[in-house]
């Protein structure tokens, strides 16, 4: 499945919603929120936060390309490199 | 007399000098040597039918109802209320305020929520639409700006005060956290300085806990931080709520794995404004603050068999205050029992 698909746009052809992208998916005990840019290098980011032991817990990660996994897991899982 | 002139000038510009730098003074509250003290109250189970997410999406309500979002947008809405019920209800009945799609009167997945201190309004914002969603003291949905992602693009959480959308910036290769777009004439701002260079971890320090907006200030709290920022009508940190230390920021590092990577806690969980008093939710309880930023009480929660609740989210009203234990079960008081609870500290 892939995880991010990344677009190219052109100047003439962006719109408000080919700027940005997000996915949102939530687990038991996690929210995950996946932003993207569709342009500007389509550069993502993954925003985690779990509910924890009456405690709420925080990771972000940065990258840009494709990688092919699941956001639904509360975590990001991925295999290789990404495609750019 | 040239150089009289010269030391006269240089003597004036020493004292504007003195003068801005005794401006930028910035007003400390701290509030943690009296967090030990706290008042129990004990809520009821509040069972309704929909579940909602995300996990962390916060609840909303005024005086009308709780406002919740549902689990998948799959289900026809995007936004729902239960009015305030009787204490005696069960399974209330579930309002229809937004269904999704892209039509007239439709949203996608409202990805945040807040409520303003200037008139009570809740705001949405959907990315599907790119709308903000403003809904007043009924309910009623009275506006629904179209805002260009370019101008502010909201990811999480968000306030809205005079006009003014506060948001994290996103996307951005600024080192700034805070995002400001004034609709009143389209300009954009960032402030607050991040806490680490974008690409380095651990970049959950540079996130919003949470923010509020009060009749005054906006209130800022980030990921791993125990102090609120208090920012004025100016933009700048005039002030800020100490309730505790800050965790330590480590040195910035890029991970080689996914063993390298570490969380980040978020103490703050959550703020309101309602009433003239603020309201503050983390682990330790619900901490309440005058309008003068001093300690009223803390307020800390358990059920009948008095056991702890563990609280992640919270919403005030003058009907109810509305609580989260985990992320599966509502609790709920009359607004006056918590009044009450205050007046007695």
């Amino acid at each position: 499945m892939t995880l991010i698909p990344i677009t190219q746009s052109t100047q003439a052809q962006i719109g408000v919603s080919d700027l940005a992208d997000i996915q949102v998916c939530a687990t038991d005990y996690c929210d995950v929120r996946l932003s993207q840019a569709k342009v500007f290098g389509g550069g993502w980011e993954l925003s985690i936060s779990c509910w924890m032991d009456g405690e709420w817990e925080s990771e972000n990660y940065y990258g840009s390309g494709v990688y092919h996994g699941s956001i639904c897991n509360g975590f990001i899982s991925y295999q290789g490199e990404p495609e750019r | 007399m040239t150089k009289y002139k010269f030391v006269g000038a240089l003597i004036l510009i020493f004292l504007l000098g003195c003068t801005e730098r005794k401006n930028r003074d910035i007003h400390i509250y701290d509030i943690n040597s009296e967090l030990s003290d706290s008042t129990i109250v004990y809520p009821q189970l509040y069972e309704i039918e929909e579940l909602f997410a995300p996990a962390q999406f916060s609840l909303q309500s005024n005086n009308k109802g709780l406002v919740v979002t549902p689990r998948t947008i799959s289900s026809g809405y995007s936004l729902f209320y239960y009015a305030h019920p009787d204490t005696n209800t069960h399974f209330p009945k579930m309002n229809v305020l937004m269904k999704s799609g892209r039509g007239p009167g439709e949203s996608g997945i409202m990805l945040a929520g807040t409520r303003t201190a200037e008139s009570g309004s809740l705001v949405y914002y959907s990315m599907g639409t790119s709308r903000f969603y403003h809904y007043d003291q009924n309910l009623d949905l009275i506006k629904e700006p179209l805002v260009n992602a370019m101008d502010i693009l909201v990811t999480d959480n968000f306030t809205y005060a005079n006009g003014r959308y506060y948001s994290e910036a996103t996307f951005s290769e600024e080192e700034k956290i805070l995002k400001i777009y004034d609709t009143t004439n389209n300009i954009t701002k960032t402030i607050i300085d991040k806490r680490i260079p974008h690409g380095y971890q651990p970049a959950a320090r540079n996130n919003i806990a949470s923010i509020i907006s009060t009749p005054e200030h906006i209130l800022l709290a980030l990921i791993g931080e125990k102090e609120i920022m208090i920012i004025d009508e100016e933009d700048r940190i005039s002030g800020k709520i100490v309730l505790g230390e800050n965790d330590p920021l480590p040195e910035p590092y890029i991970p080689k794995s996914s063993e390298d990577m570490k969380s980040s806690s978020k103490h703050i969980f959550k703020m309101e404004y309602h009433d003239g008093m603020i309201f503050v939710l983390m682990k330790s309880g619900l901490t309440v603050l005058n309008n003068d930023y001093e300690f009223v009480s803390r307020i800390v929660f358990k059920d009948f068999s008095k056991e702890k609740l563990e609280i992640s989210d919270f919403t005030i009203n003058s009907e109810m205050l509305y609580l989260r234990k985990g992320l599966l079960n509502i609790y709920r008081i009359d607004y006056s029992k918590i009044v009450a609870k205050l007046t007695q500290s």
